[in-house]
């Protein structure tokens, strides 16, 4: 079908939760369009369903009413197993808690969305040190992730979620467990990626995220309560060259 | 077939990353494995020392017994050859099948027992074989020294031995025993010659520990009978074996009177007759053994299903990360069945080498043989197999079905 450049097309969605006769709305009816390439941020206080728009977009929930279009595809419509395949192939996780294996090394980390890959793929290997480059983390290739730091474990996860180039990046409170300084460079990457052409959506509850982002999407009690276009976006890379760096510091 | 690969380098990861459960929870099963491999080794083992030990007996053999456990009371195992019944063999049946028996080579009655044995101030309690001058030869028993007793020695009730290597040693110690006097129940004779050792038998029972005397010594001078515990016969041919069994119960059927229509009251069998009872008797223990086995498998599996649950669980949040990933229910399933399986195979090999190891010491440190054969190996290997899919699969599909939001929430 024809989605005119929107990779994302959310029109009216629900979502109830049954928790045994008690039926509590997440979503209260979403209309959402995200043209692919932008760079928007999701935020909202905790319980506003912003957590539930993000699995729903990121097709490990299905909604309770509503049409979702990713990439031309009525999700909608698709059966369990389909699904995994669209996690495999058109969307990248970015998680608050990072979810790396932990016994495998850096390596296997990235290679798992290639496993269940369903393609055969001749460069596979490429791909991989592809991915780990591109988030500078190609000396660390054999260490476990407990070896690494915060900001190092997600990007690990980013480049895992990289390696099957993806339509979407979805990054879920990407910066919540990182300090300042490792948060601008895991966004610093967001926005390097997003100028390389990647649809990338971050859901924040910090404004000085999102102001990052160039569009901020408000939700609240299950509502989009409204949006905001960033005028003058904020640079990861100013913002890291300003702050002071740790030999600086001691 | 790179997923699979990929699913068994998994395995193997989570396996060596909980080396001690891994081990207890594969214990069930190498017990189970072990167990079957190793009884069954001994089993065949004894099989084959138990036929080699009758076909050593000596070739085309017949043996005649009092009693007729088949037709009679069922009687299984050894005893079947030796069951009591009110009918007993005497020297009329021996002389029948001397005179009428045309398949017959040599016929020799035998009386069983033991007595005690001294030279000077040493002695010792053998078997006694009493038999005929033919005796050692239908018993393929060997001369070392000296000589046998002969048919005049027979008619006679001559008191002369011949006695195994067990009892040389015994009773004369570096003394040449031949023509020297012993006392047998406190009777006077003559030692003319000495056994050939033969060793152990499959029972362990130690074979050079006997003395032959002249079956009518043994029963005029020692026990005081005139019936016979068998008799022993050889038909003339391999071929003519079963023809010449056929024979004797017909002989023996006219000497004895027993009408038409009644149960013969005695037992005639040949060697093959005899294997046969054999291999009935360990296809028995076989099919007991693994009874048993499959029991401790069953634990095994229970073992294995209990340790893949917790798995799991434990494990519930890689599930959703990989299911997040784009893992298909499917994917997830196969992952921990290999698991299983592998957790099993992985049991059953190292219940083979135990079994192996087991068989190795049993065969060098005690007198049962042992062999392994590939078909319980090849058995066990498939039954671990299966016990690890059939206990896998509950644990897998829970697994399977774990939603991904929730998994991926999971601490």
């Amino acid at each position: 079908m024809d989605n005119d450049g929107f990779i994302i097309k959310i029109r009216k969605m629900k979502k109830i939760y049954s928790i045994g006769r008690i039926s509590v709305p997440a979503l209260k009816g979403i209309d959402l369009d995200i043209k692919s390439g932008e760079l928007i941020a999701v935020m909202g206080p905790s319980g506003s369903g912003k957590s539930t728009l993000m699995n729903i977009i990121g097709v490990l929930d299905t909604p309770t009413s509503g049409s979702y279009f990713l990439d031309g595809v009525d999700v909608g419509k698709v059966k369990d197993n389909e699904l995994a395949v669209i996690r495999n192939k058109k969307i990248g996780f970015v998680f608050q808690t990072f979810n790396l294996l932990s016994r495998v090394n850096l390596f296997g980390n990235v290679e798992l969305p290639l496993i269940y890959s369903r393609e055969r793929l001749r460069d596979k290997k490429q791909k991989i040190l592809e991915a780990i480059d591109s988030v500078g983390l190609t000396d660390w290739i054999r260490h476990k992730p407990n070896e690494l730091s915060g900001g190092e474990k997600q990007r690990v996860a980013i480049a895992r979620a990289l390696v099957n180039q993806p339509s979407i990046i979805l990054a879920d409170e990407p910066t919540g467990n990182l300090d300042s300084r490792t948060g601008e460079e895991i966004m610093g990457i967001f926005q390097r990626l997003n100028r390389e052409g990647k649809t990338i959506v971050v859901v924040t509850h910090e404004m000085a995220i999102a102001r990052h982002t160039r569009r901020i999407i408000f939700l609240k009690d299950g509502r989009i309560s409204g949006q905001e276009m960033v005028g003058n976006q904020l640079s990861a890379e100013e913002i890291l060259e300003k702050m002071p760096k740790l030999d600086d510091v001691i | 077939m790179r997923r699979l690969t990929e699913n068994i380098k998994i395995a193997f990861r989570s396996l060596f990353l909980n080396k001690t459960r891994s081990f207890l929870t594969m214990l069930g099963i190498i017990i189970g494995v072990g167990a079957v491999v190793a009884m069954l080794s001994i089993g065949t083992g004894a099989q084959d020392s138990v036929i080699s030990s009758v076909q050593d007996i000596g070739s085309n053999l017949i043996i005649i017994t009092p009693g007729n456990p088949e037709e009679g009371d069922q009687v299984m195992g050894p005893q079947m050859m030796f069951a009591g019944d009110t009918a007993e063999l005497d020297e009329e049946d021996v002389r029948a099948i001397e005179r009428d028996a045309e398949l017959i080579t040599e016929v020799s009655p035998v009386v069983f027992g033991s007595a005690v044995v001294s030279y000077l101030n040493r002695n010792t309690q053998p078997q006694v074989f009493g038999s005929n001058e033919k005796g050692m030869q239908l018993y393929n028993v060997e001369l070392e020294k000296g000589k046998f007793y002969s048919k005049g020695d027979v008619s006679s009730s001559a008191n002369i031995t011949v006695i195994g290597q067990t009892v040389v040693k015994k009773l004369f110690n570096n003394i040449e025993p031949v023509g020297k006097i012993i006392k047998i129940n406190g009777q006077n004779f003559r030692v003319i010659g000495t056994l050939k050792s033969r060793g152990t038998d499959s029972f362990g029972n130690d074979q050079d520990n006997i003395i032959t005397i002249p079956v009518t010594t043994v029963q005029t001078k020692l026990y005081g009978s005139s019936s016979y515990d068998m008799i022993l016969t050889q038909s003339i041919s391999e071929e003519s074996i079963d023809e010449a069994t056929e024979e004797i119960k017909d002989i023996l059927r006219r000497s004895r009177d027993i009408r038409i229509g009644e149960k013969n009251d005695f037992s005639v069998r040949s060697q093959t007759q005899i294997l046969d009872i054999i291999s009935t008797i360990t296809n028995i223990f076989t099919v007991v053994i693994a009874g048993i086995a499959s029991i401790s498998l069953l634990v095994g599996g229970i073992g294995i299903m209990n340790i893949m649950l917790v798995s799991v669980t434990e494990r519930t949040r890689e599930i959703g990360i990989r299911k997040a990933i784009g893992a298909t229910n499917r994917d997830i399933l196969i992952q921990f069945l290999v698991e299983s399986i592998v957790l099993s195979i992985t049991g059953g090999i190292f219940g083979i080498l135990f079994a192996v190891l087991i068989s190795v010491i049993i065969n060098n440190f005690t007198v049962l043989e042992t062999s392994i054969s590939t078909f319980p190996i090849l058995i066990a290997l498939s039954f671990s197999t299966v016990v690890g899919l059939f206990f896998g699969i509950y644990p897998a599909m829970r697994a399977a079905r774990l939603n991904p939001i929730d998994a991926l929430r999971y601490e």
